[in-house]
C-alpha cells in the first residue's frame, strides 16, 4: 500500500459467489480440476476488482470457502459434524462435536494465499477464523473445559496454520473472532486463546469483531492484553443515516471513546457500510463517519476505513457498489483534513 | 421415580426444514405430523407430561409479536449468549392480545389426544419486556403489566387445562435482570389472576440459583421452580434448596452439549435431593441440539423418569 496515504481501506473477507461458478460448482459434469480452474478465474476477478476500487489491502473474497465455521472445521482432526442448528427463522448452520484430540489436518488457507500473494498488486490482508469462536460454536466432548478446548484449536491448528502462512509470505493477517463478546464473563479466556493463537506469529494481526450485543463494552479493558495491532470493528450496523460529525447524529461509537481513555495503541478499522441492507452508503456519510471517528481519536493515522463485516449476504453489484462509494468517501475525508 | 415433561423448541427434522425453506405448500401438513410423531415418542420414551415440540415456533416470542395488536417484528438480535438470533418485538402502540396464540400455534388437540396430562408454556412478562423494544409504554414496569395481562387472557379465558404451565423467564440470568426479582414476583400474580393452573417458573442459560434464592421468598404465585442445573455443583444446589418446601424442577439434560447423559449418574443427582415435589426435565429448548441427539436426550429423559 502506499505508505504516505492516511485512511487506508480494506475489506472484511467474504463477498458473494458469482451465480456462473455456483452453476459451474454443483455441475456433474464438470471435472474437479476444471472446477478449480474456476475458482481461480472467480479469484483472480475478486482480486482486480477490489484492486480496480481502490482497496490497500486485498483478498480472493473467501471464494474457495463454504463459510467461516465450517470451512476450517473440515480440515481439523479431531471433529465431526454433528448436525445443523438454527441460526433464526429457517436459516441453519452445520455445527461440529470435538471428539478427540485436534490436530490440524492441512493448512486450509495455504493454496488460496499463494494465489492471492502471485496475483495481487496490493497487500494481501488473510481473514482467519480465530480459535475462541470455533470453540463458542461447537460441542466439546473431549476437553475437560471450554478453555482447555479453545487453547487446544489455538495450539493445535491456528497458530500452525499461522505459521505456515507466513512461512510462504504472509504479512497481514485478520483473526476473524465475531463470538469474541458473546460471553461477557469469558472476555479473560477469551484474551488468553487469542494470544496463545499469535504466539511467536510474526505478522501484523488484526482482530475483525462484529454484532456484538452490549455494544463492544465487554471488551476493555481486557482487549487490551491482546496481542494485535488493529481492531476491525462494526460500527455502520447501530449509526444513523444522517449526514454531520456531530455526537447528535453519529451513533454508537462508544468504543471509541474507550480507545482514547485508555490510550490503547491499536489503530482501528471503522465499519462504515452496513452489510445488511441494499441501501447504498452515500460518500458524504461515509465522509463524515470517519471525520467524526478521526475527531473522537484525534489522530487520523489511527483509522483504517472497512466495512462493518464481510459484504456475502449482498449481491455483487450492491457489494462493489458499497466498496466504491467508500472509496470515495474515504478521499472525502482526506481532502477534509488536508 | 419423579414426573417428567420437556419444554422449550424442539429441532425440526430435516424433512421439515426442506420445507420450510421451500415454502412448500405441505408444509402446516407436515408440520402438524411431526408434532403428533414427536409427543408420540415422548410418550413412548416414558416422558410423563406431554408437551407441544413449538415446530412453527421461530423463537419464544415471536407469535405473540405477530399476532398481538400493539407490537411489530423487527430486525434481529443475540438471543442471549447464543449464536442464534430473535426477532426484536417492538413496541408501538397499547397491546391487544388475539386470545388465539396458544390454541393456534400449540397443537392442544394432539396434546390432550395423546391421553396423557401435558404442559403448556409461556415467556415470562418481565423476560417478554427485556427482550423487546418499548416505543409505547416508557417503563419496564409498565410493559410487563400490559404483557402479563395479555398473556392472562391468552391464557385463562378458554378451554384449555394444563396440568401445569411452564413460564420461561431466561432474562433473569442475565446482565441486569436480577434487578428485577420483584417485579417478577409482582408480575406472576398478574399472569395468573383468577386462573388455577399449577406455574413453574423456569430460570436457565445460566445458573439460576442467584434469582432463585432471591424469588422463593418473594411472594411470587409460582408454586415451583424449574432450574437448568447444568451450571453448579450439586452442593451448591442443595445448599440453595434448603428449607424449600415448594415444587422443582431439575433440568438436567443438557440442551447444549452432544454428549448423551448416563442414566444411572442423573439417578445418582435425583436420589440425593430431598424435595417433596419433584420434576425432570431438559435445561432448556432443545433446538440448540440436532434432531438427532435431540431425540436421544429425550430417551434419557423418559428412562429416567420411568426408572428404567
Amino acid at each position: 500500500m502506499d505508505e504516505d496515504r492516511i485512511l487506508p481501506i480494506k475489506e472484511i473477507g467474504s463477498l458473494k459467489k458469482p451465480d456462473w461458478l455456483l452453476r459451474y460448482l454443483r455441475a456433474r459434469e464438470v471435472s474437479e480440476e476444471e472446477k478449480e480452474l474456476a475458482r481461480d478465474e472467480a479469484a483472480l476477478v475478486n482480486i482486480k476488482i477490489l484492486e480496480s476500487i481502490g482497496l490497500d489491502y486485498v483478498y480472493d473474497g473467501e471464494i474457495r470457502r463454504v463459510e467461516m465455521y465450517e470451512h476450517p472445521v473440515k480440515y481439523i482432526e479431531g471433529f465431526t459434524f454433528a448436525g445443523v442448528v438454527r441460526s433464526f427463522d429457517n436459516k441453519y448452520y452445520k455445527k461440529a462435536r470435538c471428539v478427540g484430540p485436534l490436530r490440524l489436518k492441512e493448512n486450509y488457507h495455504l493454496d488460496e494465499f499463494l494465489f492471492v500473494k502471485e496475483h495481487a498488486t496490493k497487500t494481501p490482508k488473510i481473514p482467519v477464523t480465530g480459535a475462541y469462536t470455533l470453540a463458542d460454536w461447537s460441542y466439546n466432548e473431549y476437553y475437560p473445559d471450554k478453555e482447555d478446548f479453545a487453547l487446544a484449536i489455538a495450539k493445535e491448528v491456528i497458530r500452525p496454520l499461522l505459521k505456515g502462512l507466513v512461512e510462504a509470505g504472509a504479512g497481514v493477517i485478520q483473526i476473524d473472532e465475531p463470538a469474541a463478546t458473546t460471553h461477557p464473563d469469558e472476555m479473560e479466556m477469551f484474551t488468553r486463546v487469542f494470544n496463545e493463537s499469535v504466539y511467536g506469529i510474526d505478522a501484523d494481526i488484526h482482530v475483525h469483531i462484529c454484532y456484538s450485543g452490549n455494544n463492544y463494552r465487554s471488551l476493555y479493558p481486557h482487549v487490551l492484553e491482546i496481542e494485535a495491532s488493529h481492531y476491525a470493528l462494526e460500527f455502520a450496523n447501530r449509526d444513523s443515516w444522517e449526514l454531520g460529525v456531530s455526537k447528535d447524529v453519529r451513533v454508537g461509537y462508544e468504543f471509541l471513546e474507550r480507545m482514547r481513555e485508555h490510550d490503547d495503541p491499536r489503530t482501528i478499522g471503522l465499519g462504515v457500510v452496513d452489510v445488511h441492507t441494499d441501501r447504498i452508503e452515500p460518500p458524504e456519510l461515509i465522509r463524515d463517519r470517519i471525520l467524526y471517528a478521526v475527531d473522537v481519536l484525534k489522530d487520523p493515522s489511527k483509522v483504517m476505513v472497512n466495512p462493518d463485516c464481510g459484504l456475502r449476504t449482498r449481491r455483487r453489484s450492491i457489494a462493489f457498489r458499497k466498496l466504491e462509494n467508500m472509496a470515495r468517501g474515504a478521499e472525502l475525508a482526506r481532502e477534509a483534513l488536508s | 421415580m419423579p414426573k417428567s415433561y420437556v419444554f422449550g423448541i424442539s429441532p425440526r427434522s430435516a424433512r421439515l426444514i426442506a420445507a420450510t425453506r421451500r415454502n412448500d405448500p405441505r408444509t402446516p401438513d407436515i408440520m402438524r405430523a411431526e408434532t403428533r410423531r414427536l409427543i408420540a415418542m415422548q410418550v413412548k420414551y416414558g416422558v410423563t407430561l406431554v408437551s407441544d415440540p413449538l415446530l412453527g415456533w421461530d423463537d419464544m416470542l415471536r407469535w405473540y409479536a405477530m399476532e398481538w395488536k400493539g407490537i411489530k417484528v423487527d430486525g434481529i438480535n443475540r438471543f442471549f449468549e447464543h449464536n442464534t438470533f430473535y426477532r426484536i418485538p417492538t413496541v408501538v402502540s397499547k397491546i391487544e392480545p388475539s386470545g388465539d396464540v396458544i390454541r393456534g400455534h400449540m397443537d392442544i388437540g394432539a396434546l390432550s389426544d395423546s391421553g396423557h396430562e401435558y404442559v403448556v408454556e409461556v415467556p415470562e412478562p418481565v423476560t417478554f419486556a427485556l427482550m423487546s423494544r418499548d416505543k409505547y409504554y416508557g417503563g419496564i414496569r409498565e410493559l410487563s403489566e400490559a404483557i402479563a395481562m395479555a398473556l392472562n387472557e391468552e391464557l385463562c379465558s378458554g378451554d384449555i387445562s394444563p396440568r401445569l404451565l411452564i413460564v420461561k423467564a431466561p432474562a433473569l440470568v442475565h446482565v441486569d435482570g436480577d434487578r428485577y426479582l420483584d417485579l417478577v414476583a409482582e408480575m406472576s400474580r398478574v399472569l395468573l389472576r383468577s386462573c388455577d393452573y399449577e406455574a413453574f417458573l423456569h430460570i436457565y442459560f445460566k445458573s439460576p440459583l442467584r434469582a432463585f434464592k432471591r424469588l422463593r421468598t418473594a411472594g411470587s404465585s409460582y408454586s415451583g421452580y424449574g432450574l437448568d442445573l447444568t451450571h453448579d455443583d450439586l452442593a451448591d444446589v442443595l445448599d440453595a434448596l434448603k428449607g424449600y418446601d415448594g415444587c422443582l424442577t431439575m433440568g438436567l439434560i443438557d440442551s447444549h452439549t452432544t454428549r448423551i447423559e448416563r442414566v444411572r449418574d442423573l439417578r445418582g443427582i435425583v436420589d440425593g435431593l430431598d424435595v417433596n415435589c419433584l420434576y425432570i426435565s431438559n435445561s432448556s429448548d432443545l433446538e440448540f441440539l440436532p434432531y438427532g441427539f435431540a431425540l436421544k436426550k429425550l430417551k434419557v429423559l423418559g428412562s429416567l423418569s420411568r426408572g428404567s
